[in-house]
């Protein structure tokens, strides 16, 4: 059987409130799971569960099919990358990448070259010496990577291992990241609230909402399927919007699903709206329409098209939906 | 509010100061510096013979071992309570945590005082002691608990300052990395609490220095083990010795304080690199 990492019906309460409920999550060995979802939504939880940090109050987390539920958190060997990286301050940079070795009591010569490997696989040879307090947002998350590679692990856990960062600094690491981790086959999970984080280095990504995972799948799946209103809301932009009648169904509208013209005396069809606004955003343009019975709908139309259209804010436009999906109420939220 | 300030006139400006600079010098300076006129009388070498004397080297290696007692017993201790105040709620910790502080407010011969009525020979467990040939009051191991009584509230409190910035993730990393109980206790979290341990010390050893009124009461006249202060107090009191006891003094004034500057720098250090 391979290593995959499972959580069954992992259940999670601190003091009466329900942070997990019934979560379920399999990561197939060498692959990397991404968890996206809003702050307070049970992410970090789950990662600590997964280390042991946290125990769960039922369920069961299995490597491999062997649970890990009586293994306590020093013996898992699973890495944890924490959000504030956590390098220990009196510790210099080699000093903390050798820490989980020295604890494991290892030889001294496989230690030393381990190290060498290690600093050298992250490129922070040159600052060994420094301190971490010397060290910037990227190259504290470089040793962090490097101190939770140096235990072996069978399992990678990195807790919004960019959310200290500059956006500049985040899309190399987040390349360099994706890159390790595909190299040495790392069974990995990846907690952010940043989608683009989420789509770009998971394999697969998992939406969690209110301590549930709510649709686990590729980003295509995701955006393009979404199997909860939630989902469709949280990944990407939508228009919702409550049909008339009586069962209170939304409908979810992806901004390019919408064609826009020009009203004109002979257009049959669509919906007839007033262009409010829009805002030019490089290669598209994002328009805001208000229909006619005052529902607002977002817009997105090409470069070329918007210049070919020649638009003007409160032109009378003509809008119809190509695609869309549906949810009943108790479906969502 | 460098605006407000600027607003006051020269003239007034300069009066707060000066008053404030007066009061120091009438307050602190003058009696200070009024002692080196005694310990000085005849000259540098009196002020030698006096602190070289048996009795004056035996106070001074009285005074450093009870410090040197009373700072390893609250290394133990106060950083015990330290840690089980900050880290853990139980029933009675609130109250717990309010009463840590008293030995500050007690009057130091109320502490010596209230050693007396447990461990002296009329007290509560005195005799019991006692009749198993373990003598307290009067002897090193009530010296050593009055001023493990007064210090403990000082080491507490550093040590209790440096656990509260601790940073747990540390601990995390630590228990991910394989490391146990021991290992992480040692091997982060002292070396993280070093800088509090270091001025909880300083705090302890200092005031322990200083000790007076506890001591007075339950070392009951064991000369042998006399303290600096109480080598000072009878030289001035009953052998009328100026010269002798200002001399005393003066060391039992900048013994501490150098102490104190020296660590102060250290800890200070210690948190620039940190």
């Amino acid at each position: 059987m391979r290593a995959d990492l499972s959580l069954d019906g992992i259940s999670k309460a601190f003091g009466g409130e329900t942070v997990l409920k019934d979560l379920d999550l399999t990561v197939e060995e060498g692959k990397m799971v991404s968890i996206l979802g809003p702050s307070g939504c049970g992410k970090s939880t789950t990662l600590r569960i997964i280390s042991g940090l946290v125990r769960q109050d039922r369920g069961a987390v299995r490597l491999g099919g062997k649970s890990l539920d009586n293994v306590p958190p020093h013996k898992r060997r699973i890495g944890f990358v924490f959000q504030s990286y956590a390098l220990f301050p009196h510790l210099d940079v080699e000093e903390n990448v050798k820490f989980g070795m020295k604890v494991g009591g290892m030889k001294k010569e496989h230690v030393k070259r381990r190290t060498d490997e290690l600093l050298e696989l992250v490129g922070m040879s040159d600052m060994r010496g420094k301190r971490p307090s010397h060290l910037s947002g990227g190259q504290k998350q470089r040793v962090a990577i490097a101190r939770a590679l140096a235990i072996d692990p069978q399992v990678l856990l990195l807790d919004e291992p960019f959310g200290a960062l500059d956006v500049k600094i985040r899309r190399r690491l987040r390349r360099d990241l994706k890159a390790l981790q595909r190299d040495l086959g790392l069974t990995s999970v990846f907690v952010t609230h940043d989608q683009d984080e989420a789509f770009e280095l998971g394999d697969t990504t998992a939406v969690m909402n209110n301590g549930r995972i709510e649709q686990i799948g590729r980003p295509r799946d995701l955006y393009e399927r979404p199997s909860t209103s939630f989902v469709a809301r949280f990944v990407g932009n939508v228009n919702a919007i409550e049909l008339p009648g009586g069962d209170r169904t939304t409908v979810m509208v992806r901004p390019e699903d919408i064609v826009m013209m020009h009203s004109s005396p002979d257009r049959k069809g669509g919906v007839k709206g007033t262009l409010i606004n829009y805002v030019y955003l490089g290669p598209i343009i994002e328009c805001n329409v208000r229909l006619t019975n005052g529902e607002s709908l977002n817009v997105i139309i090409s470069r070329e098209e918007f210049r070919m259209r020649n638009y003007r804010r409160g032109d009378e436009v003509n809008i119809i939906i190509r695609k869309f999906s549906s949810f009943s109420d108790e479906e969502g939220v | 509010m460098p605006e407000t300030r600027s607003r006051l006139s020269p003239l007034l400006k300069w009066s707060i100061v000066s008053f404030g600079i007066v009061c120091f010098i009438l307050i602190i300076v003058l009696p200070v510096s009024s002692m080196f006129k005694f310990a000085l009388e005849d000259g540098p070498y009196g002020f030698w013979k006096a602190i070289t004397t048996e009795n004056a080297l035996n106070a001074l290696k009285n005074s450093l071992l009870m410090a040197s007692l009373a700072t390893g017993i609250n290394l133990v201790v106060g950083t015990t309570i330290a840690f089980s105040l900050t880290r853990y709620r139980f029933p009675g910790s609130s109250i717990f945590r309010a009463l840590i502080d008293l030995p500050i407010a007690i009057p130091a011969s109320v502490v010596g005082l209230a050693l007396m009525m447990l461990y002296g020979p009329k007290g509560l467990l005195g005799p019991f002691f006692e009749s198993n040939g373990i003598q307290i009051i009067f002897d090193l191991p009530g010296i050593v608990l009055a001023h493990v009584f007064v210090t403990f509230p000082f080491m507490v409190r550093a040590v209790s300052v440096v656990i509260e910035k601790f940073d747990h993730d540390l601990e995390d990393a630590a228990v991910t990395l394989g490391a146990n109980g021991f290992q992480t206790f040692f091997r982060v979290m002292l070396p993280s609490i070093k800088s509090g341990l270091i001025a909880g010390s300083a705090l302890t050893f200092t005031r322990s220095l200083g000790e007076f009124g506890a001591t007075l009461i339950v070392f009951g006249g064991a000369m042998h083990l006399r303290t600096g202060p109480l080598y000072m107090y009878y030289l001035s009191d009953s052998a009328f010795d100026f010269q002798g006891a200002t001399s005393v003094a003066i060391l039992l004034m900048v013994v501490p304080f150098v102490l104190l500057l020296t660590v102060n720098a250290i800890v200070s250090r210690m948190e620039v690199s940190g």
